[in-house]
Parts: C-alpha cells; sequence; structure tokens
C-alpha cells in the first residue's frame, strides 16, 4: 500500500461518488430544478405588477430563487454522509480534513450550477428578457462567482447543522444570515447587467464576490477539521 | 459581585451619566434649516448613546470569534467560556442597537423602520447572533456545543465586516446618518469630547457585564459539575 | 507493567501482557471541563488479541475507541497502536485501522463494487480490483457486486461493511456493537467470517452481547462511568464476579 494517498485522487473520489449516487437517484437535481421553477411561477403570480419593471427587480428573484434552492440541496448533501454512519467511515480513512471539505463543496457546486444552466433559460423566456451574448457571459460569470460562496459557506454550515437535533431546519437560520453580503453583491451585479448598468458597478460588485469566496474558502479550510471532528 | 466588576460598573455609569450631560448641554445642536427657519433636532442627541452601544456591540462580537479561535486551538474550557460571554454582551448590545435606531429612525424620519444600509447591517447581525443562540441549543452533547458555537462565533465574526462592506454597495441607496446637519459640521471640540466619554463609559459598563456573566457561567459550570458528582456518588 | 496500571487494577489475576503489544494505552484521560469521560484508562493489547468491551452507554467506551482511532484527541495519557501515536501519525495510523459498526458505513445509492472502490481511492489501495474481487468472494457477495446496496438485506450489508472495513488490510479491527440489528443466522456468518481473520488481526469490541462477547474474546474490560471497574484474562476469568460487577454496573441492580 502506498504510504501517501494522493489528495487529487480523494477529492476527485468524493465527488466522483457523490455524481455518481446523484445519477441513480436523481432526487437531488430534479428536486432543485422544479422548486426553481416553481418559485419562478410563484413570484409571477405574487408580484404580478412589479414585474412590470423587471429589469430592476430580475436579479432579485432570480437570486431568491437560487438561494432557497441552494438550501435544499445543501440539506441533502450530508444526509447520505450521516445516515449509514458513512462520515465516520470517511473519517476514519487517512484523508486530510480540508480535502473532504473541498470534495463535498465541489459536488455541491456542480450541482448547483447545473441546475441553474437550466433554469436562467427558462427565467428569461418566462419573463421575456433579452440579454446580448457578451452580456450573457458575464452574467454567468457573475452567478457561477456566487455559486463558490454559496457552496463554500453551505457546506461548511450544513456539516454543523447536520449535527444537531434539528437538522434541516437548522440550515436555513444559519445560512441566510451569513450569505447576505453575497446575495447583495449579486443582486447588485445582476441587476446591473439587466438594467444595463455601468459595467464598472456591475465589477465592483463581482470583485466583492470574488473577495467574499476566498474569505470563507479560507475560513472552510481553516475551520473544518473543527467542524468535522471531535 | 467581584470587587473589578464592582470597580468597572461604577466607573462605567459615572462616565455614561457624564456623556448624558455633555451630550445635552456642552456639545452643539444638531440644527436643520427648513424655509429659513431653524429647527433644532433634539433626536440626534441619541447619537452619543446609539453610536457607542453599536461599537461596544461589534468590539465583544468581535472578541466572541476571537475567544471562540483560541478555544478551539486550545480546548481550555475557559476561552469556551469567554468566547460565549463575549457573544452575549455582544448580542445584547446588538439588540439595544436595534432599539435606539429605530427610536432615531422615528424621530428624524418619522418611520419605525427604514431600509438603511447600516441599520439593515444591524438587523442582519441580530439575526445571525439569534442563530448562534439556537444553534448552541440544538447540540445536546457539551462538547460539541462548545465546538459549535465556538465555530460559529468566528464564521459570524468574519462576517460583521463583510455584512457591513455589502451595505456600502450600491443597491441599497443609503438614505443617510451622515446628514444630521451640525453647527460644528464634523466631529471635534465638545461633540467628540461627550462622544468619547460616552463611548468608554459605555465599554467599561459593557466589561463590567462581560466579567460577571463570565463568573456566573463558571459558577454554574462547578455547581453543575457538583451535583453530577453527588449523583454518582 | 506501567504503575498505574497496577494501582487501578485491584484484581489478583492482572492479565498477561505480551512483550509486543499492539495496542498500549498507559493512564489514558479524557475530559471536558472538569467533567470526565475518561479517567486514568490503562490496558495492553498482545497481536492477535481480541479484548471485548463492556459498560453502560456513557461509560466511555465509544470515547476509548475514538481516540484509539484518531477521532478524539485524549486529554492525559500515552497511546499507542501498531507502535504509533494516534494524535501525531493521524494519517498513518488510520490506515492501520479498520471499523465495523452496527451502522454498516456504506453509501446506499452505491454499488457494492462502487462503494468498495471509493474507500479504497481513500485509503490508495494499491491493485483495487483484484482486491475487491478477492473480498467479494470471501463475504459471498460478488453475485451482487454491481447491486445497489439499498436492495441488500442486513446481513448481506454486514458482510460487505466487514468487506470495507477489511479492504485496506489492516491489522487493528473495532468493532462496535457488531451484533446490533442481525438475526441469528446473520451472526453465524459473521462470526464464523470473523473466525476466518481472526489471528491476522487485533480487535477491540464493543458489544452489550455477555455470550458473544465472553466467547470471543481474549480479554474482557468493563468500563463504568470512565473507569475501568472489570479487566481479566478470559484464560482465567472470574466469571462469577464478572456477571456480579456486570449487573451491578451495567443493569444498574444492586
Amino acid at each position: 500500500m502506498s504510504a501517501k494517498v494522493s489528495a487529487g485522487k480523494q477529492v476527485f473520489a468524493i465527488v466522483k461518488k457523490d455524481v455518481l449516487a446523484e445519477l441513480r437517484t436523481k432526487e437531488m437535481v430534479i428536486a432543485m430544478f422544479l422548486f426553481v421553477v416553481l418559485a419562478m411561477v410563484v413570484f409571477s403570480q405574487a408580484f404580478g405588477v412589479i414585474l412590470n419593471d423587471l429589469d430592476r427587480v430580475g436579479g432579485g428573484l432570480l437570486w431568491v430563487a437560487f438561494l432557497f434552492m441552494s438550501m435544499l440541496g445543501l440539506n441533502r448533501s450530508f444526509v447520505h454522509e450521516k445516515d449509514e454512519g458513512c462520515l465516520e467511515g470517511l473519517l476514519m480513512s487517512p484523508i486530510d480534513r480540508p480535502l473532504i471539505f473541498f470534495g463535498k463543496m465541489l459536488g455541491n457546486l456542480l450541482f448547483l450550477s447545473i441546475v441553474e444552466l437550466f433554469a436562467v433559460p427558462i427565467f428569461f423566456v418566462l419573463f421575456r428578457l433579452e440579454m446580448g451574448a457578451s452580456m450573457a457571459g458575464i452574467f454567468l460569470a457573475t452567478i457561477f462567482l456566487s455559486n463558490i460562496g454559496i457552496a463554500c459557506v453551505g457546506t461548511l454550515l450544513s456539516t454543523i447543522s447536520i449535527n444537531t437535533k434539528t437538522r434541516d431546519l437548522m440550515l436555513p437560520i444559519l445560512f441566510m444570515p451569513v450569505i447576505i453580503p453575497l446575495l447583495i453583491a449579486a443582486v447588485s451585479a445582476t441587476g446591473g447587467i439587466m438594467s444595463g448598468e455601468e459595467l464598472t458597478e456591475v465589477y465592483g460588485s463581482m470583485r466583492f464576490i470574488a473577495v467574499y469566496d476566498i474569505i470563507f474558502l479560507l475560513v472552510a479550510y481553516a475551520l473544518y477539521d473543527y467542524v468535522i471532528s471531535e | 459581585m467581584k470587587k473589578s466588576s464592582l470597580i468597572l460598573a461604577s466607573a462605567g455609569a459615572l462616565l455614561l451619566m457624564a456623556g448624558i450631560y455633555l451630550a445635552f448641554f456642552v456639545a452643539p445642536d444638531a440644527v436643520v434649516r427648513i424655509d429659513d427657519r431653524e429647527l433644532v433636532r433634539y433626536s440626534q442627541k441619541i447619537f452619543y448613546f446609539h453610536v457607542p452601544v453599536a461599537e461596544t456591540a461589534l468590539v465583544f462580537l468581535l472578541l466572541g470569534g476571537f475567544f471562540g479561535a483560541m478555544y478551539l486551538g486550545t480546548r481550555k474550557r475557559s476561552y469556551e467560556q469567554m468566547s460565549y460571554a463575549a457573544v452575549e454582551i455582544g448580542f445584547i448590545f446588538v439588540i439595544l442597537v436595534m432599539i435606539t435606531g429605530i427610536l432615531w429612525t422615528r424621530a428624524d424620519w418619522g418611520v419605525w423602520w427604514e431600509w438603511e444600509p447600516r441599520l439593515t447591517t444591524f438587523l442582519v447581525l441580530t439575526l445571525m447572533y439569534a442563530g448562534y443562540f439556537v444553534l448552541r441549543s440544538s447540540v445536546q452533547e457539551e462538547s460539541a456545543k462548545a465546538r459549535f458555537g465556538a465555530i460559529f462565533s468566528i464564521i459570524a465574526a468574519v462576517n460583521v465586516p463583510l455584512t457591513f462592506m455589502a451595505g456600502r454597495l450600491d443597491s441599497l441607496k443609503p438614505v443617510h446618518p451622515k446628514v444630521f446637519t451640525l453647527q460644528g459640521a464634523s466631529m471635534e471640540g465638545p461633540m467628540l469630547a461627550a462622544f468619547l466619554v460616552s463611548m468608554f463609559g459605555m465599554l467599561l459598563f459593557a466589561t463590567s457585564l462581560y466579567i460577571m456573566r463570565l463568573d456566573l457561567l463558571r459558577a454554574r459550570e462547578d455547581i453543575e459539575y457538583l451535583k453530577e458528582e453527588l449523583e454518582v456518588g | 507493567m506501567p504503575k498505574q496500571m497496577a494501582e487501578l487494577l485491584k484484581n489478583e489475576k492482572q492479565p498477561y501482557t505480551g512483550a509486543h503489544a499492539e495496542i498500549e494505552v498507559t493512564g489514558l484521560s479524557k475530559y471536558f471541563g472538569k467533567r470526565k469521560v475518561l479517567t486514568k484508562i490503562s490496558f495492553e493489547l498482545e497481536k492477535g488479541g481480541f479484548l471485548s468491551l463492556f459498560g453502560p452507554n456513557g461509560a466511555g467506551k465509544t470515547t476509548l475507541v475514538k481516540i484509539l482511532s484518531t477521532l478524539v484527541a485524549p486529554s492525559e495519557g500515552t497511546v499507542s497502536v501498531a507502535g504509533l501515536d494516534p494524535y501525531k501519525n493521524s494519517a498513518a495510523i488510520r490506515s492501520k485501522i479498520g471499523l465495523i459498526s452496527h451502522s454498516p458505513l456504506l453509501y446506499l445509492d452505491l454499488s457494492a463494487e462502487e462503494n468498495l472502490r471509493f474507500y479504497g481511492a481513500m485509503y490508495g489501495v494499491d491493485n483495487v480490483d483484484a482486491r475487491i474481487d478477492e473480498l467479494l468472494e470471501q463475504v459471498e457477495l460478488d453475485h451482487r457486486r454491481y447491486d445497489l446496496v439499498r436492495t441488500f438485506s442486513k446481513g448481506m450489508m454486514q458482510r460487505l461493511a466487514i468487506a470495507r472495513a477489511l479492504l485496506h488490510r489492516p491489522s487493528v479491527l473495532f468493532l462496535d456493537e457488531p451484533h446490533t440489528g442481525l438475526d441469528p443466522h446473520a451472526v453465524d456468518i459473521f462470526e464464523s467470517l470473523l473466525d476466518t481473520i481472526r489471528q491476522d488481526h487485533t480487535f477491540i469490541m464493543i458489544t452489550h452481547n455477555i455470550e458473544r462477547g465472553l466467547a470471543l474474546c481474549s480479554k474482557a474490560m468493563i468500563l463504568y462511568n470512565g473507569q475501568i471497574a472489570f479487566y481479566q484474562n478470559k484464560a482465567d476469568l472470574d466469571t462469577e464476579m464478572f456477571n456480579e460487577i456486570y449487573r451491578r454496573k451495567v443493569k444498574g441492580e444492586c
């Protein structure tokens, strides 16, 4: 047996295992996708009048839908690990704790991004929005950049919430206040793109999202060992 | 009550009273001009209370995160208690910020609530730290409670400056608080003096509360331990 | 023999300890604040030994095993597993220990083979395909290797869990209430499997099953309130004393 197991292989194995299980059941991605579309329908019915002004509120609608959808997935993400004691099995294997985090986070990031890739076109069609190709690039980049933060903070906090009595009730309470700075910046960036604002302001928000991502990646890297082992 | 906390509490109380005196009788009044008439906005006096409360809250919340990190690093129970007590005191002061902020908003702008960046920021902080207490009460095992509490106190402390920064992004258009028009424009002279006295008094007062709370936590831990010892026999 | 151990063991029949102990625990304590979870635990287990660990819930059995398997850091005392300190060489030790628990530690939505392959990657097992073939044959599950674990019976899951635990050829195995939830037939299969791997491994088993626990072990220990209440070699086990202490401490009868 090799003395030192490759970190890349371990992270990849975790992601692969989550993707395999998801491909088999598809329960998470489909539920998340349906949730996003349903949220859009609910918004259109609940805020019918404002929607005439969609350039300004559209970004907000999109992010509220994405945020709640991401919590669905994040909650599921550790249920598999906890239910049959797999997390203990994982902890007993010679893997560095932060690698477990990166594996789980990359999986969450992947699922989140895939669902959004399908949801964004539907959003544009449903709300009759249009966007040029170059703008669409920046738009998607903003979403992906925000996804990193969502997946990072979400993975970190769902590892905590899964260990509480209330489990999935706990995640939103912890997750939402921590994610609000990112939400503000993401809404500002996507809203800015949709209403054709100066790009410098959009870039300012994107830079903030990037800073947020980096800070919480570092926090997660430093703290995950404590989160996951006693 | 221990002597140290008694001295701190009395010094803090004296300074706070001095601060109130300075605020009302020495510091300049805030004046707004409406149609050539000058109106004194006495509601601005709450500034000398509101801002020190806010800064004290932030100091203790950040301290909570710092001691949380110390606990994770050393696994000494005392750091965990220090972190928990700091977050508790910080939380009380955050709620005070909300109350004084709402009063000021009501008096100055005539509404109970305004989605103004800094007020919003403190609302988010209130909710975030409420989550801290919910989290702790939702974990049964003592060591896990301490561990998760410490971890979340760090995450939350990191998020405090981020929340402030996000509040300054363009989407939430700042309605104001730099706007109280003062005869002496920026903060200097008597106004600064009144502010600093209040600020210092508030910090001393909060520190005395902190020490008392910490003593209480330690005593409670001792009693719990003794109770268990008795049960086991 | 360490001094603390001699003090702790008031029984006259102290267990024999070999020169090359696979697991060595000296003066181990774990506390949280003032609360003690484990107090001055000392024992040794020779290579190939089998320690059965009894005790009521909350006696510290799980914490002891978690310390030995690098998941929890001790507050005091020294621990050595396969000649290594779990806290300092955690990665090295983890590749030498395996866990068979009452939960299978398997992903239900993956097939038997995928589960083993995943853990193989975690442990960096060489020649993982050949190893998986060999193990699946050993636990008689090769006909189900592509089926989802979700479709397995409890007994089959437990067999796969054993294969999972043996995958990286550990030298020490921890068994955490492995009999829980198994029907008698599954227990038979489980124990015949244990028999085949018995001589190459060192075991520590947490159990509430006195009969099975005493039958399998080479040493028996009762933990109560974080302390060793009983510790003897099976060869000269005082069954009456064991039963007496077990009845008093574990069942709480007077």
